[in-house]
């Protein structure tokens, strides 16, 4: 494929890229993707049924594997080889990268809940944050059909918090296993729900992918292709329709404009060489995660764009949210001795329970503006994995605790909705370049009340679930200060190129189509109004599938 | 300064639920905030400031804390994209003395014994784990080592002040004596044990998770799992289930049961 050859130039091989590719090139355009990490492959690579007494330390996460030694994550983690990035004085953020084809998708953790009418249009309801710009029965069907591509297992709750999907596009969800039937009924009983969570797990064999046999963690990857990433089905079936070239190892570095202000190339820096290219780009697709996108944009300053291009609004880096996130874990004495039975299932939790406080919102009961869900943890692990609470003694006895303890645990992690603020946001640092030659992010982050009073709202709850569970709960819950993650931790950050309605206070229109420059596309995360506490990437997903296709169409017109 | 003593790390529950939450214990800050409390009731020590690094050297004094000025291991670790199918057997280079895998050996088996047919913790190779722990460049596996390598120094020592003899020479009803001073809850209100109790516990979990890492000891813990599946995942069995009923009914929770 020469230069002159293809339609459309997407940057990165996540979530939105290979989705944006698979869309493109099966409407026949042709499409080139430039991948800044190594190319990657999951049926040779992924270490399917090894132990930890396989890896070094166990397979005990260490600096050079944050994740423990088998996950998913090439050349990459809480650190990048050669690609710092900084933060403002006196504040924290943790940036989660990785380098290989696919992206983060190869470890991530497949939750996969939509977002409602109630999360799109939350600024409509309480004044703070953004709304999105189009409502929630726009976009269902893109759901439906990035769902049904995917394959997502979970059940139609018809709880406020979980919009159902069409009949038949949910693939079977698993059964429930003890831990989390015990869980449910104490939710219950406080009049709280579980439900069966939603996750890009396949439990029937699609396409070219097998269905789940139920062993070994998602997170190191799926070589048969059941949980799913975008190198076991995107990017193999956007390939076999012959539009799609892939160049690995492109980091890009800026996008080029012409006289009139549109984009005409791309630069990256070929890293098997480290020599810098140019390509030329009749459509640019940013897709290279979030904040990666927003600093190529940053980073693209014209004498037309001297802010960087798409910069006009000043809001490219601005806006910056993750999910709130914290835990509390118990040890359930009815759960001590049990019998033992197979419960690895599809190695994450089959039942969650989904934000409740729909109606207590309405009547201005809580202190809080926004919802949660908490993911449930627990279960006969193994070994390796398993971590014993406290252990007393030595010898028959000690192991006899050991023994009894297992599978007694149960975890709680809560995710909830962070609001944008003015104090949370990513610049492009001028001081400080990566090992291509490339100005680095910098980020600033703080907390606010809101979040805050959310985590302390949740630890409190988790304490009377744990309660009703028989658990000993007369330890003091830890200050909701303490309790949060730190800023990116939860590896969810979005927001930093918004779309919105209005070229004043947002970079993108609702097409992902950014307003300086209408051949300038992005298509990950960063375009997030707001960040519902429901795990952003199947929204990256529908929103790369209903905007693609939008693109192509624009395309055949001859509009862009 | 504590964040940097965080004995054993493992991987995560769930991918997503923990994937942000590596499990640390072992001396952590609540545990620094407890010596704190010894420390200011006044068992035997002088007056201090609150400072946590001051209570922490108090309690090591008074634990007879042996100062190993161990150097620090430099060296390069794994990387950051080793091979996942065939890992490296042994990534840097082994440092325990035979001297200190032979006491390791013996605290390994005081903790984990052979049991019936199920063999001892030496016997399933956890002082080898413990050499490549305390051998890894990585800084926890560093600070472990200014606390794990000591403390073997600290047995030693102990037999002697106790005994006379060193800790492998004694019998095992004297080394019981010794190990059932740090072994249990009574030993952080002792300010001669709490030190030395708390790098313990830290040595019994990773022995522990060792223990039941290897082939045999998954066998004994009875975890069933990391085999395909055809067809549907079949969710608990019916003595599970009947299980679940009973302490459902137990906790008066039968009403709410998830259906």
């Amino acid at each position: 494929m020469s230069d002159l050859n293809y339609d459309v130039v997407v940057v990165g091989s996540g979530a939105g890229g290979a989705m944006a590719a698979y869309v493109l090139a099966n409407a026949g355009k042709r499409v080139l993707m430039l991948e800044a990490g190594r190319d990657y492959d999951p049926v040779k690579e992924t270490p399917m049924f090894q132990t930890v007494t396989d890896a070094p330390l166990l397979g005990a996460p260490t600096p050079d594997k944050d994740f423990g030694y088998f996950d998913a994550t090439v050349d990459g983690g809480w650190s990048v080889p050669g690609e710092p990035f900084t933060t403002a004085e006196g504040t924290e953020f943790k940036w989660w990268r990785s380098r290989m084809l696919g992206g983060r998708t190869n470890h991530w953790g497949r939750f996969s809940l939509r977002f409602s009418e109630h999360d799109f249009k939350a600024k409509s309801r309480d004044g703070l944050g953004a709304d999105w710009p189009f409502e929630y029965a726009e976009i269902a069907p893109w759901y439906d059909k990035t769902e049904e591509l995917v394959g997502i297992c979970g059940t139609n709750t018809g709880l406020d918090d979980m919009p159902d999907s069409a009949p038949g596009v949910l693939q079977p969800p698993p059964k429930p296993r003890v831990p989390e039937l015990l869980l449910a009924a104490a939710a219950k009983k406080l009049g709280i729900n579980a439900a069966p969570m939603h996750r890009a797990v396949l439990t029937r064999p699609k396409d070219i992918r097998s269905a789940c046999f139920y062993a070994t963690n998602c997170g190191r990857g799926c070589s048969i292709g059941a949980a799913f990433q975008t190198t076991t089905s995107l990017l193999p079936l956007a390939r076999a329709t012959g539009n799609l070239e892939i160049i690995t190892d492109a980091m890009v570095k800026s996008v080029e404009i012409d006289e009139q202000g549109r984009a005409k190339a791309v630069t990256y820096i070929d890293k098997t060489t480290v020599v810098e290219r140019q390509i030329a780009a009749p459509v640019v697709v940013l897709a290279a995660s979030a904040c990666e996108s927003a600093r190529i944009l940053l980073n693209s300053k014209s004498e037309r764009f001297p802010t960087g291009l798409a910069n006009t609004s000043g809001q490219v880096g601005k806006n910056l949210m993750d999910s709130t996130g914290a835990s509390l874990s118990a040890v359930i004495p009815a759960l001590k001795g049990r019998p033992i039975y197979n419960e690895d299932g599809h190695t994450a939790n089959h039942l969650y329970i989904p934000w409740w406080g729909h109606k207590a919102h309405a009547n201005n009961e809580l202190d809080f503006p926004r919802g949660y869900h908490f993911e449930v943890g627990g279960g006969f692990q193994a070994p390796g994995t398993y971590y014993p609470q406290s252990l007393q003694g030595y010898g028959s006895e000690l192991k006899q605790q050991a023994k009894l303890d297992y599978g007694s645990g149960v975890n709680l992690s809560l995710r909830g909705e962070m609001l944008p603020n003015e104090n949370c946001y990513m610049e492009v640092d001028e001081t400080v370049k990566d090992k291509w030659g490339i100005p680095v992010v910098k980020f600033h982050w703080q907390w606010s009340e809101h979040e805050l009073k959310q985590v302390k709202h949740g630890l409190e709850t988790a304490q009377a679930i744990f309660r009703e569970m028989g658990a000993d709960v007369s330890a003091s819950l830890p200050a909701p200060e303490d309790a949060i993650k730190k800023g990116g931790e939860i590896i969810h950050e979005v927001g930093v190129t918004r779309m919105g309605s209005s070229p004043e206070d947002s970079v993108c229109n609702e097409w992902g189509q950014t307003w300086d420059c209408e051949n300038v596309f992005v298509m990950d995360g960063g375009v997030f109004a707001s960040n519902p506490h429901k795990n952003c990437t199947l929204t990256i997903m529908t929103l790369a599938m209903r905007n693609a296709s939008w693109l192509a169409t624009q395309l055949d017109k001859g509009a862009i | 300064m504590l964040e940097s003593t965080p004995f054993i790390k493992t991987h995560s529950l769930s991918t997503e639920s923990s994937k942000a939450e590596a499990l640390s214990a072992g001396l952590s800050r609540r545990q620094t905030l407890k010596w704190m409390g010894v420390v200011a009731a006044g068992v035997t020590l002088p007056m201090l400031s609150g400072c946590e690094d001051v209570a922490i050297s108090a309690v090591k004094m008074a634990g007879h804390w042996p100062d190993l000025k161990l150097p620090k291991i430099t060296g390069e670790g794994y990387g950051q994209d080793p091979n996942l199918i065939s890992p490296l057997t042994s990534p840097w280079p082994l440092t325990m003395s035979k001297k200190q895998l032979h006491l390791a050996a013996q605290v390994c088996d005081i903790l984990y014994p052979r049991d019936g047919d199920t063999p001892s913790a030496s016997e399933l190779k956890v002082p080898d784990l413990l050499d490549e722990w305390v051998s890894a460049p990585y800084p926890n596996n560093q600070a472990d080592r200014q606390e794990l390598l000591p403390a073997l120094v600290w047995l030693d020592e102990e037999s002697g002040r106790r005994f006379g003899k060193s800790f492998t020479d004694m019998s095992k009803t004297k080394q019981f004596s010794i190990v059932d001073d740090i072994a249990y809850k009574e030993a952080e209100s002792d300010p001669r044990y709490l030190y030395m109790a708390n790098v313990f516990d830290g040595l019994r979990t990773l022995v522990t998770i060792a223990y039941f890492a290897s082939p045999e000891g998954t066998k004994d813990l009875g975890y069933i799992g990391n085999i395909p599946i055809a067809g549907d995942y079949p969710g608990p069995t019916p003595e599970a289930i009947a299980h679940l009923d009973t302490i459902l009914d137990e906790l008066g929770l039968t009403e709410y049961a998830y259906s």
